[in-house]
């Protein structure tokens, strides 16, 4: 059987705003459509089972681990990928926090990161060392041991309370 | 490298036209939320032409309603969305509790409880609270519709009552009128643990006697189970030490756990009886000084 044989359906959604249309595989994992198709790289490939995190996206706002996603799922829906985090205030307080606290070694874990402390924040933007553990339970680091990550996440929402004092 | 020639992903949006297709042939597997079948796919599990059939478009599997005597859930209702439920919190606490313990945030915000249910993994979290519950699930297929009682539904390893024609598609919990409840999953870590022995358990008293107890266990079989043999033996009776004592090695002494990669039997067999052993010694000084505070404790 050739590549020509792949069965493909037209996907259209919004990557970061942008609207997308491809004709592709329906079952096209969601991370190699952002990084093959997109030409997105920021998304990391940690596991492949949705152990890591590192490949973690937002899809319509939620987090979601893209190397489980198939791309028939995101039909219409709206994308965001560490690339779009920078658009938003807060994931420039992340950024900025993260590298002032030194949270990132070799930066394979950061994306996926970045989108869990962007999800955790716009819910909560007091929370304690704890609910930052929790909410970051799905992302893994093999470098740092955690500690300079949950700094940068308490500094990002800490900066944010300086701004508005 | 996952294998995406020859598969394709079918998406219909009514109920209907997903039992159609399910009824086409067993070369299409029903996919929800797809976070067991996506890693099947990564490693290699993948059936050559085998297609995949949408669940996520078809609206109907995505609904939690409250009815007069119990709450139905539609099998496509992720976790996250059980975890943003009042009344699943407030009715349903052990699942409610459950709910939050699978996977991860991200695993939760795309598994489904229809899903759980389906791979049947002995480890499954929402399982046992399904069990104890007294779930009714709803099982249909072009041919109709028919209502399975949860705790019959499993009959071996991956193994259950579902036709390979049917879908799962809705689970209805009666409300449960009692206040007590435990649940507790053991695991390597705080997320992204298969258990390696999981409690959830209901517990009604009156005056200190048990009205009704329920227990059920997760990764101590080759499917979830429930303990009806220690729920006869405790049920109508007073709780006391010598009562949990007694059901307690009854119930360990049953229990026939594996030897796996997470765990031993032994292990399994000495923290189930533990747990549960803990749990009703805790509700009994409860108990006792509810008792004590009222005046009634003679001697």
């Amino acid at each position: 059987m050739t590549h020509n044989d792949t069965p493909k359906d037209s996907i259209q959604c919004l990557v970061n705003g942008v609207k997308q249309d491809f004709h592709l595989n329906s079952m096209k994992r969601l991370l190699d459509f952002i990084r093959q198709d997109c030409g997105l790289t920021g998304t990391k490939e940690g596991c492949g089972e949705g152990e890591c995190g590192a490949c973690a996206v937002l899809v319509d706002g939620e987090l979601v681990n893209s190397c489980l996603v198939p791309v028939a799922q995101v039909q219409g829906r709206s994308i965001t990928t560490i690339e779009g985090a920078f658009d938003s205030e807060l994931g420039q307080r992340i950024q900025k926090s993260f590298l002032h606290k030194g949270a990132t070694q070799c930066g394979a874990c950061t994306p996926g990161m970045v989108m869990a402390s962007l999800v955790l924040l716009r819910a909560n933007n007091t929370p304690s060392l704890d609910e930052i553990k929790r909410s970051l339970a799905g992302n893994l680091c093999r470098c740092t041991g955690y500690t300079k990550i949950f700094a940068g996440i308490l500094d990002a929402a800490n900066s944010a309370e300086a701004e508005h004092d | 490298m996952t294998n995406t020639t020859q598969t394709h992903m079918y998406s219909p949006t009514q109920l209907i036209d997903a039992l159609v297709l399910l009824n086409e042939g067993d070369d299409k597997t029903p996919f929800a939320g797809g976070s067991d079948l996506m890693v099947e796919r990564h490693f290699g599990k993948e059936i050559a032409g085998r297609h995949f059939i949408n669940l996520n478009n078809v609206t109907e599997l995505k609904t939690i309603v409250i009815e007069p005597t119990g709450v139905r859930i539609a099998s496509g209702v992720t976790f996250a969305q059980l975890r943003a439920s009042e009344i699943i919190k407030d009715r349903f606490p052990v699942l409610w509790l459950a709910a939050g313990e699978v996977g991860t945030i991200a695993i939760q915000n795309r598994a489904t409880i229809g899903g759980n249910i389906a791979n049947a993994s002995p480890a499954g979290d929402s399982l046992p609270a399904l069990l104890v519950y007294d779930a009714e699930i709803t099982l249909q297929s072009v041919n109709g519709s028919r209502n399975i009682y949860y705790p019959d539904f499993h009959v071996g390893y991956k193994r259950s009552a579902r036709l390979p024609n049917e879908l799962i598609t809705k689970i209805f919990l009666p409300y449960w009128h009692g206040s007590d409840y435990y649940f507790r999953k053991v695991g390597t870590r705080r997320a992204q643990a298969i258990s390696k022995v999981a409690v959830s358990m209901l517990l009604s008293l009156d005056k200190g006697v048990i009205s009704d107890i329920r227990l059920a266990l997760a990764s101590v079989a080759p499917f979830p189970v429930r303990c009806t043999n220690l729920e006869r033996a405790m049920r109508g009776s007073s709780l006391n030490d010598e009562l949990i004592a007694g059901c307690v090695r009854d119930l360990t002494e049953d229990l026939k756990p594996l030897d796996d990669i997470r765990s031993t039997a032994q292990y399994r067999r000495s923290v189930v009886g533990r747990l549960v052993g803990d749990y009703l010694t805790s509700c009994l000084k409860m108990t006792y000084s509810d008792r004590l505070s009222n005046g009634n404790v003679l001697g």
